[in-house]
């Protein structure tokens, strides 16, 4: 894995968050949650982001992901400033680049498994109708849910959903997958084998961003960013997030 | 199919009684608006093929003698015209056992049955009548209790009860079943009525003409009147019709308009439903829609899957909506066609009213649908994946919930039934627009009941009679007078005079000048009678050639007080009256009413002395004293050898009056209750909205103690509060909008009935509103009370 980043370090960087800031207007007025942050990601890094609750780390992955714009700055995606494109033009650039997987799974709950991975080839357009099916079944394999395929959400325990999650993320086989605490509602153990199928992924070429509060897992990053009150620092591996964890 | 769409499929099929609510919500207006235009559609086809069918004539003339069969030949080969007709119609008493009491009917005789030429009378069962038989309108076998075919019936005949078997049942397009009718028809040969002692001469004629257009057919009826008086044969009353169209027809017309003002806005409201419903959709969907945009879902898409949820509702309604429109339609149609006498086709489903179903059925949720998808969808990815839990929205922030904070005291259940009602001011508005309108409507169809019924009751109250007597022949007044108040229950008698003439402006002889005017002769001194004055002066005994002239019939004529009118007395010449005053008055046909000093018009006629009709006020004027002196009376004067041409008891004529006008409230309020229907759903459908949006809530609520009734009384608090809210509204809305429906319908059958607003409606429509909010309330408050805490705090 080490090597494979150091490959990727010479090459254009997947993200570019370059001089962000993210205002929210609330009752008591303007606060600033981001105050110009920036982070570039090589290809096939794992990074992980920690920071306090509040601290704007999600913020900052809403930025990554195109789910808010920022007030100020620019943010690139694989060479692309997604703070350019319209609604539409960001969730068809999303679905097709940036898998996300979320804390609470968020899978429709009235499709079956096999149906919330095929919905965003279906949205992008990604495959041929027929290769579809087929590829989910594959996601499904490689997470360990093949046999879970035409069961509903809500019948799966929260690791088998979040598993699920993970197969849909990686549907349209995009080059950035991003999780906002995508352990944070799973007990340790299932939070390790869900860690371990991350690490696959970057070791098969992805680019993997998550928010994590859990330090174990964060020591098993080489790269991780701290959030706190708006502003970034980062420490260069895993060892050195051991260091500067609660 | 698109995987998308399966999810539109499940949620439709997983909120089943959502799914439901829209439907029916939809389908009931799809199908109010289906049955009514069907049935309009198959009651003007019906009606145009009855008229057809029947050979219509075109001029009808009532004579105040009578003329022969070649007389009506002769007249029926003159220009412009192209057939014609006598009937001899008379009023003759009849019961059909010999131990019943005699009760009024009417007697018509046609010179061949077998060989009809215009407004053809149809033989229905048996045979047609004969010597000593007679036949019997078949409405009339049910409607009148009247002997059926093969049952005997009793004419008075000088004073006897003489049996006539009823050869068969007969259809007259010119009779109605009651309340339309006040009497059986019976139909006899001219020889019985020569065995009975009857003139055998025609007293009504009929006649067609080649080409219709009413000004020359006007002239023609004027040219036969002119014809007939010259031969000295006075014309009592003429009419012109289009034998094109029914004559019930425009009547028809008006009511159609009207149900049909009622359809659309029953469809109106179930647009309100949808709109209301989707919102509440999309906005449980918010987190769904984050997603879906997260993995790629542009805007298109997620709206297009929302309108596919819509389509399948539409398609759901229109599977309800048309059967059952076409279904009503007919039963409505049957019943309407029954009620005038017209004969009903076999089921038909009518293409136009189908597509009209389909086409609103389907567009209209999509377009209302339309606004609601495209802002739900309009919503940022964050903003939806951030749309959980309790404490989200702006609840506290508008003046309306800093209000109802401060309402303290409140027991806990129903300060949250009060505040939680107005959390979704939008979605509380499109219910209230629907409960107000159905309760708005309920009140004004109440009212436009008791404001008929009302008018009747004034027209009746100006005239203070109990019974009214005509003559076969003019009796001197000097005789008859002491002689009926010498009868038992009998307060007062007055002499009048009951005339038919032509009016006109002065000088006018253009076509269409001369009106058709009811004249009414009053006593100087009368008491039976309080002018509804709308402008200048009641009559006085000094006023000479003075009358009071209907305020319809001036309007039309462009006369008013202080104008001179002409009227022409036929065989009594021509005089000029001053108009005192213009009246309110409902009697006549079409409100063309005069009344005039009786002893004047009597000059005028030569008729001095003598009275042709007399009126009677009892002392007990209840509906059975009223009737019992008018047998009294009739049987008295039958011993005098005093022929009455005929008798009314004033108050079973007003109660005929109010039943004809239940027929029409009868239709409007089925209309109001597929409105009620619609507002009932919505609800219920509010109601339910609020239950699966506040599962939280709920379970909060569970998790700090609160019962089953606890959580059921916030609901049906709420259902009750939004029910008493509408019912206020309602009340204003019904009695400002009462007036222009009472005017409207009143235009639409052709009597300007004086509004009333009906008190009694308020009260009624709040116990239905009360029932009809617990109701709708029950079912989503029972939903709440089964929400367990454990999965109403689970997130999805």
């Amino acid at each position: 894995m080490a090597c494979v980043q150091k490959d990727m370090t010479s090459t254009a960087p997947l993200v570019h968050v370059d001089q962000v800031v993210k205002n929210f207007q609330g009752p008591a007025g303007t606060i600033q949650v981001l105050k110009s942050v920036s982070l570039t990601v090589q290809p096939g890094e794992f990074v992980g982001i920690r920071g306090p609750s509040g601290s704007g780390k999600s913020t900052l992955v809403n930025m990554i992901t195109g789910i808010d714009r920022p007030t100020q700055g620019r943010v690139r995606i694989a060479g692309r400033s997604i703070e350019q494109m319209n609604e539409n033009e960001l969730a068809r650039f999303r679905g097709r680049s940036i898998g996300v997987i979320f804390q609470f799974f968020q899978l429709l709950p009235t499709l079956t498994v096999l149906e919330n991975i095929l919905l965003p080839m279906d949205f992008c357009r990604m495959w041929k109708p027929r290769e579809r099916q087929t590829r989910a079944l594959a996601l499904l394999d490689q997470v360990g849910l093949a046999d879970q395929a035409h069961k509903l959400p809500n019948t799966l325990s929260g690791g088998q959903q979040q598993r699920a999650a993970i197969a849909r993320a990686l549907a349209n086989d995009p080059p950035l997958l991003v999780g906002d605490e995508p352990t944070g509602n799973l007990d340790s153990q299932t939070a390790d084998m869900v860690f371990n199928l991350f690490e696959q992924l970057v070791a098969q070429g992805k680019t993997f961003l998550m928010v994590t509060h859990d330090n174990d897992l964060a020591r098993r990053m080489r790269r991780l960013v701290q959030v706190h009150d708006g502003v970034l620092s980062e420490h260069a591996h895993g060892a050195a997030a051991a260091a500067v964890g609660p | 199919m698109n995987i998308a769409f399966r999810k539109v499929g499940r949620d439709l099929w997983n909120h089943k009684g959502r799914t439901l609510l829209v439907v029916l919500s939809i389908g009931v207006g799809v199908l109010a608006l289906g049955m009514i235009t069907a049935s309009n559609t198959l009651l003007a086809r019906q009606m145009t093929l009855a008229q057809a069918a029947s050979r219509p004539t075109s001029l009808h003339l009532y004579l105040n003698g009578s003329v022969d069969a070649a007389t009506v030949r002769s007249l029926a080969r003159l220009p412009g015209l192209s057939g014609g007709i006598g009937l001899a119609s008379f009023t003759i008493r009849w019961k059909s056992d010999p131990a019943a009491e005699w009760q009024d009917a009417s007697l018509i005789a046609l010179e061949d049955y077998t060989r009809q030429t215009q407004d053809l009378v149809t033989l229905q069962t048996g045979a047609w009548p004969g010597p000593r038989t007679a036949a019997v309108e078949f409405n009339h076998v049910a409607g009148f209790g009247a002997p059926a075919a093969g049952a005997t019936v009793y004419f008075e005949v000088n004073e006897r009860a003489k049996p006539f078997r009823i050869s068969g049942t007969v259809r007259d397009p010119y009779q109605f079943p009651p309340p339309f009718s006040d009497r059986p028809a019976f139909y006899v040969t001219p020889a019985t009525l020569a065995q009975i002692g009857l003139p055998t001469g025609f007293t009504q004629l009929r006649f067609a003409v080649t080409d219709y257009e009413p000004a020359a057919a006007q002239a023609q009826l004027e040219m036969l009147k002119d014809r007939l008086e010259t031969s000295g044969v006075g014309v009592g009353l003429s009419e012109t019709y289009d034998p094109d169209r029914h004559f019930l027809q425009d009547m028809m017309d008006g009511v159609g308009l009207v149900l049909l003002v009622m359809a659309v806005l029953s469809l109106g409201m179930s647009v309100f439903l949808v709109v209301n419903t989707l919102n509440a959709l999309l906005a449980q969907q918010v987190p769904q829609i984050g997603i879906m945009k997260t993995v790629g879902g542009v805007r298109g898409q997620i709206a297009q899957l929302y309108l596919a949820g819509v389509l399948v509702y539409c398609l759901l309604s229109l599977m309800l909506a048309v059967p059952l429109g076409a279904w009503g339609a007919d039963a409505l149609t049957r019943w309407m066609l029954a009620l005038l006498n017209v004969p009903a086709g076999p089921f038909e489903l009518m293409p136009a009213a189908l597509a009209l179903q389909g086409l609103t059925g389907l567009l209209v949720p999509l377009l209302a649908a339309l606004w609601p998808v495209l802002q739900g969808v309009a919503i940022s990815v964050r903003e939806a994946l951030n749309a959980y839990g309790l404490g989200t929205g702006h609840y506290g922030s508008r003046w309306l919930d800093q209000l109802l904070g401060r309402i303290r005291g409140l027991p806990r259940a129903a300060a949250l039934a009060l505040r939680n009602t107005f959390r979704r001011p939008g979605r509380v508005a499109l219910t209230q627009v629907t409960l107000i309108s159905a309760g708005a409507i309920f009140m004004m169809v109440l009212s436009a009941q008791h404001s008929f019924n009302r008018t009747v009751q004034t027209i009746f109250s100006s005239f203070g009679y109990d019974v009214i007597l005509g003559f076969e022949q003019l009796q001197r007044t000097d005789e008859i007078v002491p002689l009926l108040a010498s009868r038992p229950n009998v307060a007062r008698v007055e002499s009048w005079t009951f005339y038919t003439a032509q009016a006109r402006r002065p000088g006018a002889s253009e076509p269409g000048a001369e009106h058709e005017v009811f004249l009414r002769g009053i006593p100087a001194d009368t008491q039976l009678f309080t002018p509804e004055l709308t402008a200048g002066r009641g009559l006085d005994p000094r006023d000479g050639h003075a009358l009071l002239l209907n305020q319809k019939l001036a309007r039309q004529m462009g006369l008013t007080v202080g104008d001179v009118v002409e009227l022409d007395l036929g065989l009594s010449g021509q005089s000029a009256w001053t108009i005192v005053g213009l009246i309110f008055d409902l009697a006549g046909r079409d409100q063309n009413t005069a009344y005039l000093n009786r002893d004047t018009l009597n000059g005028e006629l030569g008729w001095t002395g003598r009275t042709g009709v007399v009126e009677i006020r009892a002392r007990d004027n209840s509906l059975a004293a009223q009737q019992a002196l008018e047998r009294d009376v009739r049987a008295f004067l039958a011993a005098q050898s005093i022929t009455v041409s005929f008798s009314e008891v004033a108050r079973a004529e007003q109660e005929q009056a109010n039943a004809q006008f239940s027929v029409l409230t009868t239709v409007l309020l089925l209309m109001t209750g597929l409105i009620g229907a619609v507002g009932s759903i919505g609800l219920s459908g509010t109601l339910s909205i609020n239950v699966l949006e506040r599962r939280r809530e709920i379970g909060v609520l569970r998790a700090v103690g609160a019962s089953s009734a606890d959580v059921a009384a916030v609901f049906m608090g709420e259902g009750l509060l939004l029910g008493l809210l509408s019912w206020l509204g309602a009340i204003p809305l019904s009695a400002v909008a009462g007036g222009a429906f009472v005017d409207v319908l009143g235009a639409a059958i052709d009597f300007p009935a004086v509004y009333h607003y009906a008190s009694d409606g308020v009260w009624l429509w709040l116990a239905i509103v009360v029932a009809l909010a617990l109701l709708a309330s029950w079912l989503p408050a029972r939903r709440a009370t089964q929400v367990s805490v454990r999965e109403s705090l689970a997130y999805e």
